[in-house]
């Protein structure tokens, strides 16, 4: 959550006004307070999900124990123009219908090779869930690429070089 | 605060604040005046020790910043960690009678946090250009009158690179080069071999190689390599004002330093037909103060420093200040940014890089058109080139285990090559910015209005840096060539110049080969504004000769009573 969001709910409260679940009519419909995209609970664990299946946990985390999901969606709220944040939303609404057809079971009930087999299919199945997907896989892989765990445990990051060397030879590639 | 100094300078970007240095070293008390806040080396760096996942949207601008800033977001460094350098689309509105997009750092140190650092120096097949060439006016220096300044400017900004013994582009005081890898050498020995006029040479950037002691004397450190110069560095490996030149003037006792501070005008005095101070509005308080000296310097940036001077009107210059020939805020260049080129090589794939290089790698200075005339457009382009070893990417489709393991073990790619052309822009009169009659900005400033396009010739020389660089690069071996027309608007370079150029007749000119204004000899603008013609180097450097070159006359001509 980012300073202006906070600042909104600190003008929300000041202001006296009662502080409720923005649900409505509907089950819980706003799971998080992203500025533009409206979730419901259920997507955002459906994306919590796709992001693990694209990176699951091994001997190192996975990519829900980073929030990746988080990230994603945190970027796809602020760094995306409306038409992307729409195919976004629209094409992740249309994703349990192809867990449906394909193994009629929702995403999670699925086994890892079912759940790789669905994220596949969602390149081809809608334009929405083709856009939908490229975008889930962009940002899931800048997000861990990106993360605080993998740029100082895996693959840590220097910040400070203090060296350029224009001819490395590299060492016999063990394939 | 004492309102009178013996010289105050206007603007504490990458001329300004050599104007500081100069002049109070020379003992005299100086008001550097700038518009925008305080940024103090070291303390008001706040995004220098970040590292990339501290950045919330991982360097990236958001929606909302990019729609409200079309203009700034063009620009490269524009990116989460130095938005806080750059002036905001809003903050300061000009009027656009053709696109331009006006890339501004108002604050102390100005641009000099956020330049590229690339640092050649002119030789004189550029000096006489103009007149070689027949367009704009002859410059009134060559390159002899310039080289020991470059020299004294060299030595304490610290520049690293070779001595390459080029014509076309004098060799300096150096620090050790950054080294080319490589396929840039690759690139380099193809030239050598199958070009015998054209070069490669490691890129001459502002970097402290291997400081000296008077480096560490102004607090400064070997460059780190780290590449994120934008944010300020807090090694001081890089040269800006605010880590070299403010400090040092400051040191002297002598400088005071003002920030918040618009300078409306230059106040003429008719009675004394010299320029008496300046006005100033604090941005603060929009209070209306007077600052005498007996010399200004102008250096608010290019267009800026046109704007003051337009704006400074008298009974005496009713057109702005030394403007009696009509030819201020005219004859505005730039350079062509717009072309590159791209490729891959798939030779030497047992070699790879390890850090990073801060000069960018190397530079191909001008070779069209050098010694004569040989295309069917005038002047020529200087080029950025450099290669790297890519990753190889990983299966579109890899998802799961697979991926992960991929995207922890990169491997590496082939070597990606690239190239940008820098042009050389005609001046011309069509070329210019005034001031909007009506409009004012918060300090009762007139808005500028900007127009300037590219021509024809600019066209002409982009076509050619394509098939040139397209031979150089297939006779290199490079394969899966791209060229690439990047439209651009002018002023994205961040390199106009012009409007008060430099010459020796004043009927045809605003400067003389001082770069005092003709009509007003106590006032002298060194900054891009005084520039007659633009050459292909990066500017930055001959800015800076020529305003130690001009403080030291101006020195000369207080001491003589002639200021």
């Amino acid at each position: 959550m980012n300073r202006r969001t906070l600042l909104k709910h600190a003008i929300i409260l000041g202001g006296g006004m009662v502080f409720i679940p923005a649900c409505g009519g509907k089950e819980e419909k706003k799971a998080s307070a992203w500025k533009h995209l409206s979730l419901t609970a259920g997507e955002e664990a459906l994306v919590g999900e796709m992001v693990e299946t694209l990176i699951p946990a091994t001997d190192t985390p996975g990519a829900k124990a980073l929030e990746i999901d988080r990230f994603v969606l945190m970027m796809v709220d602020d760094c995306y123009p409306k038409d992307q944040q729409a195919g976004f939303v629209k094409g992740l609404q249309q994703s349990p219908a192809v867990a449906e057809k394909l193994f009629h079971r929702s995403f999670d009930k699925c086994s890892t090779e079912e759940k790789i087999k669905i994220l596949q299919a969602l390149s081809t199945h809608t334009a929405e869930t083709g856009q939908f997907y490229k975008l889930l896989r962009e940002l899931t892989r800048e997000g861990y690429l990106k993360s605080k765990f993998v740029m100082t445990k895996l693959l840590p990051y220097e910040l400070v070089p203090g060296r350029y060397n224009g001819y490395v030879l590299l060492k016999q590639q063990t394939a | 605060m004492q309102n009178t100094f013996d010289a105050i300078v206007i603007g504490s970007g990458i001329s300004g604040g050599w104007a500081a240095k100069e002049l109070t070293e020379k003992g005299l008390t100086t008001l550097v005046l700038e518009r925008g806040r305080d940024v103090k080396h070291l303390v008001d760096y706040p995004t220098t020790s970040l590292m990339p996942y501290e950045f919330e949207h991982r360097g990236r601008l958001t929606q909302e910043i990019q729609e409200a800033n079309p203009i700034a977001s063009r620009c490269y460094a524009f990116r989460e960690d130095a938005l806080h350098f750059f002036v905001k689309d809003a903050e300061h509105p000009y009027i656009q009678e053709k696109p331009f997009d006006w890339i501004r750092g108002y604050q102390v140190g100005g641009k000099s946090l956020l330049w590229a650092r690339q640092t050649q120096r002119w030789s004189d097949f550029d000096f006489e250009g103009p007149v070689r060439d027949g367009f704009a006016v002859d410059w009134p220096i060559r390159y002899a009158d310039l080289a020991p300044w470059y020299s004294h400017v060299e030595r304490f900004a610290g520049i690293a690179g070779n001595r390459d013994g080029l014509d076309s582009l004098p060799d300096g005081d150096f620090l050790p080069a950054w080294p080319l890898n490589i396929v840039e050498d690759h690139f380099k020995n193809t030239l050598k071999q199958k070009f015998n006029t054209r070069h490669l040479i490691s890129a001459r950037a502002a970097h402290l190689s291997q400081p000296q002691p008077i480096h560490l004397e102004q607090g400064r450190a070997k460059c780190q390599n780290r590449v994120l110069c934008q944010r300020g560095c807090p090694f001081g490996g890089y040269f800006s004002s605010n880590a070299s030149t403010l400090p040092w003037a400051a040191k002297t006792g002598k400088l005071t330093l003002r920030p918040h501070s618009v300078v409306h005008s230059i106040i003429y005095d008719e009675k004394k037909g010299k320029a008496t101070g300046v006005r100033v509005i604090d941005t603060q308080t929009k209070q209306e103060i007077v600052y005498n000296a007996r010399i200004i310097f102008v250096n608010a940036a290019a267009l800026n420093t046109n704007l003051i001077l337009l704006n400074s009107t008298s009974g005496r210059f009713p057109q702005g200040l030394g403007n009696d020939n009509g030819l201020l805020g005219k004859y505005i260049a730039f350079h062509n940014y717009s072309a590159t080129i791209s490729a891959e090589y798939e030779g030497y794939l047992n070699y790879t890089t390890d850090g990073r290089n801060p000069a960018g790698g190397g530079y191909v200075p001008r070779f069209r058109n050098l010694y004569k005339q040989e295309t069917d457009f005038l002047r020529g382009y200087a080029a950025g080139f450099n290669a790297h070893r890519s990753t190889s990417n990983p299966r579109p489709d890899a998802i799961g285990e697979d991926w992960k393991k991929q995207l922890l073990n990169p491997q590496p790619g082939l070597w990606r090559v690239g190239s940008h052309m820098m042009g050389e822009t005609i001046p011309k009169a069509t070329n210019f910015i005034a001031l909007d009659k009506e409009q004012k900005d918060d300090w009762g400033v007139p808005l500028l209005r900007v127009n300037v396009a590219y021509d024809e010739n600019d066209e002409k020389m982009r076509r050619d840096y394509h098939e040139q660089f397209t031979a150089m690069f297939a006779a290199a071996g490079f394969t899966n060539i791209k060229t690439h027309i990047t439209p651009r608007n002018p002023g994205l370079d961040i390199h106009e110049m012009g409007g008060v150029r430099m010459g020796h007749d004043p009927k045809t000119s605003l400067l003389n080969k001082w770069n005092q204004l003709h009509a007003c000899s106590n006032v002298f603008v060194t900054d891009g504004a005084c520039m007659t013609s633009t050459a292909t180097q990066n500017p930055s450097l001959t800015y800076m000769a020529l305003t130690a070159r001009a403080a030291n006359h101006a020195m000369e001509e207080l001491k003589k009573g002639n200021l």
